[in-house]
């Protein structure tokens, strides 16, 4: 192979090291903030811009939804397999987020967002040839990006489910979050395929693919790890 | 365009010995990032002390003690309370001072241990609320909390937050010419009490509260 394990290394580092400056303080992935948390509680009714707004701001400010994304779009390249993909990843999360918020499955917020946080690290894997190359088997990555999106709708769910949603105008409400989330995800979207689609155009692309998932990699550890410790923390 | 695209197929597949070492490194770096940063910063938990040398704990409390007035219940601002260690024991005491007597009584805490106190007396004392470490500095060393040694007093009431292990307590002097009785009742967080008069030090059975 091409690259030298020293200058992956460094890249690696500098890369992670990079990301964990930018790394948000005291605000969290998901959580929708305090000032609009205090918005959501006073709502009763329907209140459907308020609420299309809250969830694409949750999710272009979600980076770990963000980080999901650039690594399941990371070798896409062709609009339909982008779109596909997208889609699968969609259906997973409105599924969670609906089930979820309306039969009240409470699942708890920190071990969810663990799981979050290694659905990053699978997909960075994934995107290493890991499967492929250690285990002798890719399993499909279709399927992977419907469970893992499953699983990103249930994060949202436990948020949504944190701040009391008002009965009265409830099904609206989270229609309009859901809706929201999607703007957002197209929005946020758009700017990693770009990006992506011109960092493609270089040569240093294939050079530093490998180990700008890697680093990809190492944020989903961070993640998985900043929750595990909520979890205990918390308990 | 010039630069040919290259689909996932034709990106050369790195070895396993690269994925392994990337997989390790990844994971290395991402620890060596929660421990230095992350968990102090969101947690205050600070094993390295990375969190106290950067400012970063700061962040945890101010979260911690971040809120405004609202309709609903939010958490009210920190050091409303304060948890204790060790057991809660009370203990009340009689003394009578005849004319020119003085005795003390200590209580042994350990920093941060706090304690509500009252004591009465049928006439005026003078008195020195006061506290000595553990390890002091010299052997007469004492830190003085509350001293009246002029008209003195005939009670004094309060709680109080020990500033260091050791003893601390109260000295009183009868300065007239009639005996004086005092009583002392105590309830907190120490675990041991003496008595010094003219004699030796003299422990006093100080009971956990029930």
């Amino acid at each position: 192979m091409s690259h030298m394990p020293t200058r992956t290394v460094l890249f690696v580092t500098l890369a992670i090291l990079f990301a964990g400056l930018f790394l948000p303080g005291p605000a969290s992935a998901h959580n929708v903030s305090k000032r609009d948390a205090k918005f959501v509680q006073s709502t009763q009714g329907a209140a459907i811009a308020p609420f299309v707004y809250l969830g694409a701001k949750h999710m272009v400010t979600g980076y770990d939804h963000l980080a999901f994304l650039a690594g399941v779009v990371f070798f896409l390249y062709k609009l339909k397999d982008i779109v596909l993909y997208v889609s699968l990843f969609t259906v997973g999360h409105s599924v969670t987020l609906l089930g979820g918020v309306l039969t009240g499955i409470h699942a708890n917020s920190h071990i969810i967002d663990v799981i979050i946080g290694l659905s990053v690290v699978y997909k960075a894997f994934d995107n290493m040839s890991g499967f492929k190359r250690l285990f002798g088997f890719e399993p499909s990555a279709r399927i992977a990006v419907l469970i893992f999106g499953l699983f990103h709708g249930f994060g949202l769910a436990t948020k949504l489910q944190e701040l009391d949603l008002s009965r009265n105008g409830l099904i609206t409400n989270i229609l309009s979050f859901n809706a929201g989330v999607e703007i957002g995800q197209v929005l946020a979207l758009t700017a990693i395929v770009l990006a992506l689609s011109y960092w493609r155009t270089h040569r240093s692309f294939s050079h530093y693919a490998f180990a700008a998932n890697a680093a990809l990699m190492s944020v989903g550890f961070v993640l998985a790890g900043y929750q595990l410790t909520g979890y205990f923390a918390t308990a | 365009m010039l630069v040919q695209e290259k689909t996932l197929a034709e990106v050369e597949a790195p070895s396993k010995k690269a994925i392994l070492e990337a997989t390790l490194i990844a994971l290395l770096v991402a620890v060596a990032i929660l421990f230095v940063a992350v968990l102090p910063a969101e947690y205050g938990i600070d094993p390295l002390r990375t969190g106290r040398a950067l400012g970063l704990i700061g962040l945890s409390k101010a979260a911690d003690s971040g809120n405004s007035a609202g309709g609903r219940a939010t958490p009210a601002q920190t050091g409303i309370y304060k948890a204790q260690a060790g057991a809660y024991k009370v203990d009340s005491e009689d003394l009578t001072l005849r004319p020119g007597e003085g005795v003390e009584i200590k209580y042994h805490m350990q920093t941060g241990a706090a304690m509500l106190y009252a004591w009465k007396a049928d006439a005026k004392v003078q008195f020195e609320f006061h506290g000595e470490p553990d390890h002091k500095p010299s052997p007469d060393y004492f830190e003085s909390y509350q001293l009246d040694n002029k008209a003195g007093q005939d009670h004094s009431y309060g709680s109080f937050t020990a500033p260091s292990t050791g003893i601390h307590g109260w000295f009183w002097e009868n300065k007239g010419s009639r005996d004086v009785n005092i009583h002392l009742s105590t309830a907190g967080f120490y675990d041991s009490a003496r008595m010094y008069s003219d004699g030796p030090p003299e422990p006093l059975a100080v009971e956990d509260a029930k």
